[in-house]
């Protein structure tokens, strides 16, 4: 008696979310987390909030499954999820300048001082992607974190693929720069 | 063009071991991505029921109101503005129509800061040897005499009127404070 109450009044409060769920899992979207992951640690530049990203990305999508029944579902995550992460940025812009921290950067079994030098190449890549502009940024973590075509990029973006190529050579040619110059400053 | 490319691998292999090493720690985490909070069916229809609930309660208080107060007539209105400023020196006395002076005795809701500085000011202008100034209430510029109004500010600013005002006025200002 009570159960079939509990039933009920679930029944009543998420009317459509139990199908939106079952059409996502078909869809194999939770197939696509560590990509999505992926993207959200190069637009959010470290890994704690990549996670939180992610998590929020999927509640997004799993919320809007349903009714927006993407086509492609890949490319439609991925979108969700950088929109996802421009907001964050936003917010943060808004808070005042942050540098993305080093945690949870790639540690590997080598020696100590390998391992704090490799640490810290992997923070100079991150603020060199922090630092581009927006348009150049978000093709180059596509294209590098998120591992998407040029023409998965072009379409999730709505540019085209000439675009794409060069913005992504000009991002390239920016982070080399930004690269060499710390690395340089350093090590010199 | 080789060396960027070059150049460039190095960096791909940094973000490799960056993603590698970040989706470790990602896998090992609970992945529970929480559906957003909708608000029910029932709730979003009842939003139009409350404002509907909410007309209907206006209307019965008026109605309670009216029959309370028998009329709309008794039901007390706002203060006027010159009910407000009744309090206000400046207002009482403009509002005697300009045969008022600071020493006429009339009585009202003045302040006795008011009324002080008012004496102050009238003493010393007796002391520093000239005429009283007056202070014409409700004087149209553009219907007098030009000379004659420049001629009353000259002589105001050569007897330091205005300064004298406004020391008193600041006195004034730091007694009330």
């Amino acid at each position: 008696m009570m159960q079939e109450a509990v039933l009920r009044v679930e029944e009543m409060m998420t009317p459509q979310l139990v199908p939106a769920r079952e059409q996502c899992e078909q869809q194999d979207l939770l197939a696509f987390r560590d990509r999505v992951f992926c993207l959200c640690l190069g637009f959010a530049g470290n890994a704690a909030d990549a996670g939180d990203l992610t998590q929020e990305t999927y509640a997004k999508a799993l919320g809007h499954c349903a009714a927006d029944r993407p086509a492609n579902p890949l490319a439609w995550v991925l979108r969700i999820a950088r929109n996802t992460c421009l907001d964050l940025a936003r917010r943060k812009k808004s808070r005042g300048p942050q540098h993305p921290i080093s945690e949870y950067a790639a540690v590997d079994r080598d020696t100590p001082e390998s391992v704090a030098g490799r640490q810290e190449e992997i923070t100079i890549v991150r603020r060199a992607i922090a630092v581009l502009p927006q348009r150049l940024r978000e093709v180059l973590v596509m294209r590098e974190y998120g591992e998407l075509s040029y023409q998965e990029i072009a379409l999730a973006l709505g540019i085209g693929m000439g675009t794409v190529m060069s913005r992504l050579n000009r991002a390239r040619s920016a982070v080399l720069r930004f690269y060499q110059e710390e690395h340089h400053g350093k090590s010199g | 063009m080789e060396n960027q490319d070059k150049a460039w691998r190095e960096i791909q292999l940094l973000i490799a071991r960056d993603k590698a090493a970040a989706l470790d720690e990602f896998r090992r985490r609970p992945f529970q991505p929480a559906a957003p909070a909708r608000p029910p069916a029932w709730f979003r229809l009842h939003s139009a029921l409350a404002a509907v609930a909410a007309s209907l309660l206006l209307a019965v208080a008026l109605a309670a109101l009216w029959l309370l107060r028998a009329n709309w007539e008794s039901v007390p209105t706002p203060p006027t503005w010159s009910g407000i400023l009744s309090d206000s020196f400046l207002y009482a006395k403009a509002g005697r129509g300009g045969s008022a002076r600071f020493d006429d005795g009339a009585t009202g809701p003045v302040s006795p800061y008011f009324a002080a500085w008012a004496d102050t000011l009238e003493r010393s202008a007796t002391v520093s040897g000239g005429s009283p100034p007056t202070f014409p209430e409700q004087m149209v510029v553009e219907r007098g005499d030009p000379e004659e109004v420049r001629r009353k500010i000259g002589r105001a600013i050569q007897e330091d009127v205005f300064e004298r005002l406004l020391s008193d006025l600041h006195e004034f200002h730091e007694k009330e404070a």
